[in-house]
Order: C-alpha cells, then structure tokens, then sequence
C-alpha cells in the first residue's frame, strides 16, 4: 500500500460516513474531514509515513487541505 | 456592547473519550509536544480525573485559538499555556506563534473557563481586544 493510500484509508477509518475517499484535491479542512484532535493525531501518522519529522514553526494550513497538497509538502 | 470595547468568543466542545484513546496511542510524547512542563506538572498531581483535566486543557487551547481566529496560520497548542491558578479561573499564557497572532490582533487581556461532565469537557476563552500593541489590561475585571 503506497503512502497516499495509506492516507486515504486513515481519513476514510475516521470518517465512517463516507462512500468514497476524498479526492485529491478535495479540501479536507472544508470538508470537516481532519479536525483539530485528529489533526494531531495526523501529524503523528504522517511522521511515520515520511519518517520525518513534521515541524509545526514550517507549515501552515494550505500544506494540509487536500491529499495532493500533503503528498507534494511531505512525501515528494 | 460597550462603545470602544472589542470582545471576541471562542468555545470548543472536547470529547473525553478522544484525548483517551490520543493518549492511549502516542503516550508521554502527545503530553510532550503539546504541554509545558508546568502544565505536565499540574497534570501529574490531578489524583481522580487527570484525563478529563487533560481534555479540559485541550478544550481552552482551541478555545483560545478559535478566538484569535488565525487565517491560513497554524497556531501549535504548545504555544498556548494554560494553568490552574489555585482555585481561581485558569489562566492562559500565550507564546511564540500564538502571542504573535494576538499582538497583531490586538488583544488585550483574556479569561478562560473550563468544565467537564462525564465524557465531554468545555472550554470557553473570552478575550477583550484594543488597536495592535494598545494595552487593555484594565478593562477586563
């Protein structure tokens, strides 16, 4: 399982309502798909997809709204 | 309203049941990276509750941060100091990218509340505003 599936798979476990994974550019801030607490819990998993640290003093939200965005800020 | 005066709301409702299982998974490193060693401290010593204290905690963060209201900046926990002042309301101490966003935001002073019931836990921040730099210490109690 690549990583980006790796990611689909953790928002669709944590949004059971969901049909479908989100697209890749869909905004999952917008969406309510990653809220604050499971945000947190994100970073953590995105840390050992990318077995880098994420550091909060880098980022800002745009590296977080959709799956492409996320895969270009921190698995290229 | 009182003519001068910019008061600004933030709430955030906390699910005692969440933080549980965030805790469960990532252990003293979810404490680390999003509490001070004052605020870990204050924790260590709740005997019954610790965490719908931790949730509570949690819940003033957010509280404060959707009070703010940053844009499109990410304003860590960690920046956001919340303590327990002996009996009194806790109080909030602000650093690094969240006392930025306030300075620009003007913000003067700020009060918080925090309860617990069962599995949820609410905080609310009320902050009272000024221009960016002007002091507002004195209009808040």
């Amino acid at each position: 399982m690549n990583e980006v599936t790796r990611i689909l798979s953790w928002i669709m476990e944590r949004n059971p309502e969901l049909v479908e994974p989100p697209a890749a550019d869909d905004d999952l801030i917008e969406r309510r798909l990653i809220d604050s607490l499971a945000f947190v819990d994100f970073l953590y998993f995105l840390e050992e997809l990318s077995g880098k640290e994420v550091d909060m003093a880098t980022v800002d939200v745009d590296d977080f709204r959709s799956v492409e965005a996320i895969r270009r800020r921190f698995l290229s | 309203m009182i003519e001068g005066i910019d008061i600004r709301v933030g709430v955030d409702l906390v699910s005692v049941q969440r933080i549980t299982d965030i805790v469960e998974r990532r252990g003293a490193r979810f404490l680390t990276d999003h509490f001070s060693a004052a605020e870990r401290r204050q924790l260590e010593a709740v005997a019954n509750g610790r965490l719908e204290t931790l949730s509570g905690r949690v819940g003033a963060k957010e509280a404060l941060i959707k009070m703010l209201a940053p844009e499109d900046q990410m304003v860590p926990w960690r920046d956001i100091e919340v303590l327990a002042q002996g009996g009194r309301a806790p109080a909030a101490r602000l650093s690094g990218a969240a006392a930025e966003l306030a300075q620009a935001r003007g913000l003067g002073s700020v009060d918080i509340s925090i309860s617990h019931e069962g599995l949820w836990a609410v905080a609310v921040a009320v902050g009272v505003f000024g221009s960016p730099g002007r002091d507002t210490k004195g209009w808040d109690r």
